[in-house]
């Protein structure tokens, strides 16, 4: 993998002007892409493709369009240092330690496609940035949900809490399996939305927020059998390690959507909303909306059932960080997206 | 996004692609509103598929797909020609238990081959190579796949994604959802695989395209009678259609240029080509002295050298 320290220093530092910097054309991003063909798999991307991924972040978030800082900034404003800190964790982060540059560079065949995988990366990172510290208090969610719930039972007492040992009631066999086995084990549970906001959730939500963590946890226990507190939270980081998280609406959204203020926040959240979403996630979201069945919908858009399935779990993915206000949003996003033909 | 929406930043370009998509997706409307940073272009300078190099077995290509901007990264999996079996790859997906790792250090980024989704793409659509799968991880998914292929059940070790224990996994939804996503990598095979020679083939893309004998034939200017024999692989080609029609056909059908589809008129050419352009005329005679028909049989070499200049001369119109 290539390191922070083979990137021109000049793209990498964060500057004032990120938004000013010129524009990648196709002829310079071609000849760019195929410098890199050419050197192989070692070779870096050119200085121009950085240059280009530092412009298309900051123009992206000054715009805020697609990007409410309600929703992706750590502070809830897009200012110049927390541009500057969001890009540059992405440059780190995803484009040079996951090497993601290199493979956006190599999907794309013109600089439209780069800043739209770009954008996409970008995107990704800024909810993954909230997901890590959503985990934080996985363990302890996890840990009280077998002790307090009814349904599961502790075998085995340890001085750390990691190392005990808890089945389903009525149950009596034992986990025995490899890692890959038991995070088979945690997607057999179910399909269990990634993140389930209540209304008076806290900032600082779980993966998966009252029963159904419980339940999830039933299913997994039942399933795979006795394991410790470390083996499930093994299972659940395999399973939704990847999967999209959560925003930080709750705090933004904790008034109500009559107040003009809070009502330029709903339409932001709108854009986010629709930007995460394809159009085909909008048009099963529509569907939902006049409650057409799953098959009725796979014939319309032409595609399996599985996939408005897949679809929905992204659709869902994206609104329930918003929890209680979340149909206020919804409406906003069909009024928006389908005002003509509604 | 799906792969066809452009970029915040390219919501509000004149270009007219751009233009053309945003006039028909919801999405792309909804957020155009106050996006209105043009990007200046300097042409359309887009890769084109290299010839000169070699596709192998366990090669990592990008594979290009009709008016699809992305690359899809495939797995080289067998060549036949024209013909290239590969398994896609992504990084961005929930693997499972026949997902195979290519781990980082190869590509100095981590993909998944889906060995449960190979399918063929034509030659022409694979773009660059950008790395190799060593012989045992070539094997490795040669023996997925190939388990697969027979209907037994794969468990995997390691070196793939986690099991699936469930029916009900919603991980399967999403494979489902990233086959359907790879259709436009698939479709330029598909188009030309419907038969073994390129009448049928054009009969099959046209009623796909629900356009009929006759407006295609003014479309292209050519006679009815004889395109509707020429998808009954009955007209004889180099006699009847030049080779300057054929190609305003297939730009009109939309059919994907390359050596399957010249491999396809020479199939024709062979079935309906006769050299000497007159064995018509000497049945005619033979039924007149009352002798029973039989059909002349054209010397199949010159046949063949018939049929490579008729295909050599079309892959020339169509610019190849």
């Amino acid at each position: 993998m290539p390191s922070v320290a083979s990137i021109p220093a000049s793209n990498v530092s964060p500057t004032d002007s990120l938004s000013n910097l010129p524009p990648l054309g196709d002829v310079a991003f071609v000849a760019a892409r195929e410098e890199l063909i050419r050197g192989g798999p070692t070779a870096q991307p050119a200085e121009e493709l950085w240059a280009e991924t530092q412009r298309v972040g900051g123009v992206l978030l000054r715009q805020g369009a697609g990007f409410p800082p309600s929703q992706y900034a750590s502070g809830g404003v897009w200012d110049t240092a927390s541009i500057e800190d969001a890009v540059s964790g992405w440059t780190t982060d995803r484009l040079v330690d996951r090497g993601q540059l290199r493979k956006i560079v190599l999907q794309a065949s013109n600089t439209a496609a780069l800043r739209r995988l770009l954008e996409g990366s970008l995107r990704q990172h800024l909810i993954d940035q909230q997901a890590a510290s959503q985990s934080k208090n996985l363990f302890r969610r996890v840990k009280k949900t077998v002790e307090d719930d009814e349904r599961f039972e502790c075998t085995h007492e340890a001085k750390r809490a990691s190392e005990r040992r808890y089945r389903l009631a009525g149950t009596t066999h034992v986990f025995a399996g490899d890692e890959r086995r038991l995070c088979g084990m945690a997607w057999a549970a179910g399909d269990f939305p990634p993140v389930v906001y209540r209304d008076d959730a806290q900032k600082l939500s779980p993966v998966l927020e009252g029963p159904d963590l419980a339940d999830f946890l039933a299913g997994l226990l039942g399933a795979a059998g006795e394991m410790t507190v470390r083996d499930v939270i093994t299972a659940m980081s395999g399973r939704y390690g990847l999967a999209p998280s959560t925003f930080d609406a709750e705090a933004v959204l904790s008034g109500d959507f009559a107040q003009p203020e809070v009502e330029f926040v709903r339409d932001e959240l709108a854009d986010g909303v629709i930007a995460r979403l394809t159009e085909r996630q909008l048009q099963v979201l529509k569907g939902h909306h006049e409650e057409q069945s799953v098959r009725e919908m796979a014939e319309q858009l032409d595609c399996s059932v599985g996939t408005i399935s897949s679809e929905t779990k992204a659709i869902r993915g994206a609104l329930d960080p918003l929890g209680g206000h979340a149909s206020a949003v919804l409406n906003e996003v069909l009024d928006r997206a389908f005002k003509d033909n509604k | 996004m799906t792969s066809t929406c452009p970029s915040l930043l390219d919501l509000g370009s004149p270009d007219p692609d751009v233009r053309a998509h945003v006039e028909h997706c919801h999405r792309c409307q909804a957020l155009q509103h106050g996006i209105t940073t043009p990007q200046p272009a300097e042409g359309g300078a887009t890769p084109t598929p290299d010839d000169e190099h070699a596709v192998q077995r366990g090669a990592v290509w990008t594979a290009s797909a009709p008016r699809v901007d992305t690359f899809l990264f495939v797995a080289v999996l067998d060549v036949d020609e024209g013909d290239v079996w590969v398994a896609p790859a992504a990084d961005d997906i929930d693997a499972i238990h026949t997902d195979f790792l290519l781990p980082g250090d190869q590509l100095m980024f981590a993909l998944w081959v889906r060995c449960a989704h190979t399918f063929k793409v034509l030659r022409e659509q694979l773009n660059d190579e950008i790395g190799r799968l060593s012989d045992e991880q070539t094997d490795t998914v040669l023996t997925c796949v190939q388990t697969l292929l027979d209907g037994g059940p794969f468990t995997g070790n390691e070196r793939f994604g986690a099991s699936v224990i469930a029916d009900h996994d919603p991980r399967l939804d999403a494979a489902e959802a990233f086959k359907q996503n790879t259709f436009p990598w698939r479709e330029p095979w598909q188009l030309l695989s419907t038969a073994d020679e390129l009448g049928a083939v054009c009969a099959a893309r046209r009623q796909q395209l629900g356009v009929s004998v006759s407006e295609l034939a003014e479309d292209i200017d050519v006679d009815t009678e004889d395109w509707t024999r020429f998808e009954a692989a009955q007209l004889d080609l180099p006699a009847s259609l030049p080779t300057a029609r054929l190609a305003a056909a297939v730009r009109r059908l939309a059919l994907p240029k390359g050596r399957k589809l010249l491999k396809l008129a020479a199939a024709t050419v062979m079935r309906a080509h006769r050299p000497d352009g007159g064995g018509a005329t000497l049945a005619f005679a033979r039924r007149r002295q009352g002798v029973r028909h039989t059909t002349a049989r054209p010397d199949p070499e010159e046949l063949e050298r018939a049929a490579d200049r008729y295909s050599a001369a079309l892959g020339r119109a169509l610019g190849l």
